[in-house]
């Protein structure tokens, strides 16, 4: 197993998309740092309240749609240049290749997330700092914010996987993740906050700590998206051992 | 170019494998042992079941009955698959961003491979020089070469080769086919499929033919050469009644072209024949040794050929 990862490892650092994705989730975390600080310049509000630094450091996780991506193209990508059948002519026990990828986009969403994380730090610090004022590192706003971000983003990399096993074209799944996470949700949860709200897409805005009403207390958000990333991979898991690789 | 390759040995075995696709049979019945130390040439059209075959003898498409297995054991049960087992299927299978060596390295990482392999395997195929680049820039041929320097990474007894020449230019085609001897005589167990049967017939010991799934010969290759001696070939100007005729008579006939290629009676015979059914002037008539390639029509049919009768499997030990 420990083969397989140094390779999975190699694979994932060999890819230049890797880079691109992890470059502009970074850039998203930052701009999802800067819109809401923007909306509410020139207006009393009190930047050091938790709704503030909470509006502010939430969007470090802007970019976890991106680690969605990059864990699709992880696994589904292996079945558009052939380089499944390599994999599984390695490791005919095709439960240890979709193993490996978990472990492996598990620390990628995790690296991309504390890239977005520290990046939106910094830039929430430097306008604190335009505005004389100290980002409080102590407070829990900033820290929970944070590590919400990072975790957020580290799930979604497992459920590209996930993801990405089950569909395993690469195209149609990252369109229709997508067109789900930003269109689909969102659209739900406008209609009917308090069904919709356990919606895999909706709870991670709470583990985020996004200040909006009727999302799930944190820790149920993080139980729905842990329950549903073990659903995706198990069932991803069952079609990729079952299914016939045929080109 | 120093290139040290142990002398491994191997099997294949198919028995009555078949293959099921959303009620389609793809492949029926088929059983052949590939031995140690020989070079077995797998024939069949496109869509013939082939491919299939093959993927079943790798692990990567479960057969819906019978067993095919390498070393005596299914490819999944395999502890160290890449040093048994080396194949072409679908190409290299290497991502088009990464370097030939990167796509290498990161077999020989999962495979549990010593790097070194990396190194003799590109010097093998004659890619060192092409090492770093990107596979995206690769020619046709290239990426075969890649292909084979990935399926020979673990130094297998055992090669299961998908059109391994297509693509390649002539110099790289006698290339293949030396490599291909050299390996037999290693005692390796070599499965090669391709479309250029001159190509097979050039390198193979044995030939497996299969027709739309079904197993129509499993011979060496002198058996099947030596199963008919001649074939006539002859153009006229009324060929389908010249074709009604010696059919009507249980003449092995196939059509080429314009042209009839007869097997089982003389060039006299044959113009005899055309001149007693009014089959007009014969513009052409001439007999020949049976090549591989008639042989292969004959049992296995075609789509550029018509096909005969269908016949029962020609097996030989």
């Amino acid at each position: 197993m420990s083969d397989l990862l140094r390779a999975e490892l190699s694979k994932v650092r060999a890819t230049p998309v890797t880079w691109w994705l992890l470059l502009s989730t970074a850039a998203i975390g930052i701009l999802g740092t800067l819109a809401p600080l923007i909306a509410v310049d020139g207006k009393p509000v009190d930047l050091l309240s938790d709704h503030q630094i909470r509006a502010a450091l939430h969007g470090a996780a802007g970019g976890a749609v991106l680690v969605l991506v990059a864990g699709i193209i992880g696994m589904a990508g292996e079945w558009r240049f052939g380089q499944v059948s390599q994999a599984f002519l390695s490791s005919p026990r095709r439960w240890r290749v979709v193993t490996v990828k978990t472990v492996i986009y598990l620390g990628v969403g995790t690296v991309y997330g504390v890239a977005a994380a520290a990046a939106a730090t910094a830039t929430a610090w430097g306008w604190y700092r335009a505005k004389d004022l100290t980002l409080p590192f102590d407070r829990s706003a900033v820290w929970l914010t944070l590590v919400g971000c990072v975790a957020v983003a580290a799930l979604f990399g497992v459920l590209g996987v996930a993801v990405g096993a089950v569909v395993r074209r690469p195209v149609p799944a990252i369109v229709g993740a997508l067109a789900w996470t930003v269109l689909v949700e969102p659209a739900l949860f406008a209609a009917a906050p308090k069904v919709f709200r356990w919606l895999p897409g909706i709870a991670s805005l709470s583990l985020r700590r996004q200040p909006a009403e009727h999302l799930l207390p944190a820790g149920a958000a993080a139980t729905v998206l842990l329950v549903v990333v073990a659903v995706a991979l198990v069932a991803g898991l069952r079609l990729v051992d079952r299914d016939d690789v045929t080109g | 170019m120093v290139v040290n390759m142990s002398s491994r040995t191997g099997t294949i075995d198919c028995r009555a494998v078949s293959k099921v696709f959303d009620h389609r049979t793809v492949v029926d019945d088929v059983s052949f042992h590939v031995p140690a130390g020989t070079i077995t040439g797998f024939v069949g059209a496109n869509g013939a079941g082939k491919t299939t075959t093959m993927r079943m003898l790798l692990g990567l498409v479960a057969p819906s009955a019978g067993t095919a297995w390498v070393n005596g054991r299914p490819y999944r049960d395999l502890k160290q698959p890449r040093r048994e087992v080396g194949a072409v299927v679908d190409g290299p299978g290497a991502h088009p961003g990464h370097s030939a060596r990167t796509h290498l390295m990161i077999m020989a990482t999962s495979a549990g491979l010593p790097r070194r392999r990396v190194d003799e395997v590109l010097d093998l195929v004659e890619l060192t020089e092409h090492a770093h680049r990107r596979v995206d820039g690769f020619s046709m041929g290239m990426l075969q070469r890649l292909a084979l320097a990935g399926a020979l990474l673990g130094d297998p007894g055992i090669l299961i080769l998908d059109e391994p020449v297509n693509g390649l230019d002539p110099p790289g085609i006698l290339w293949v086919r030396d490599l291909l001897r050299r390996l037999a005589k290693e005692g390796r167990a070599l499965l090669v499929s391709s479309h250029l049967l001159s190509e097979l017939a050039e390198v193979a010991h044995r030939v497996v033919i299969i027709d739309r799934g079904r197993l129509v010969a499993d011979t060496t290759l002198d058996d099947l050469l030596a199963d008919k001696s001649h074939v006539v070939e002859l153009r006229c100007a009324d060929p389908a009644s010249l074709l009604q005729a010696l059919r009507a008579r249980k003449i092995n006939v196939t059509v080429e072209g314009d042209a009839l290629m007869i097997e089982g009676m003389s060039a006299r015979e044959a113009g005899e024949t055309a001149a007693a059914v009014g089959a007009g002037p014969v513009y052409w008539l001439t007999e020949r040794a049976s090549s591989f390639e008639d042989v292969y029509f004959r049992l296995a049919g075609s789509m550029t050929r018509e096909s005969p009768a269908r016949t029962d499997p020609v097996v030989a030990s």
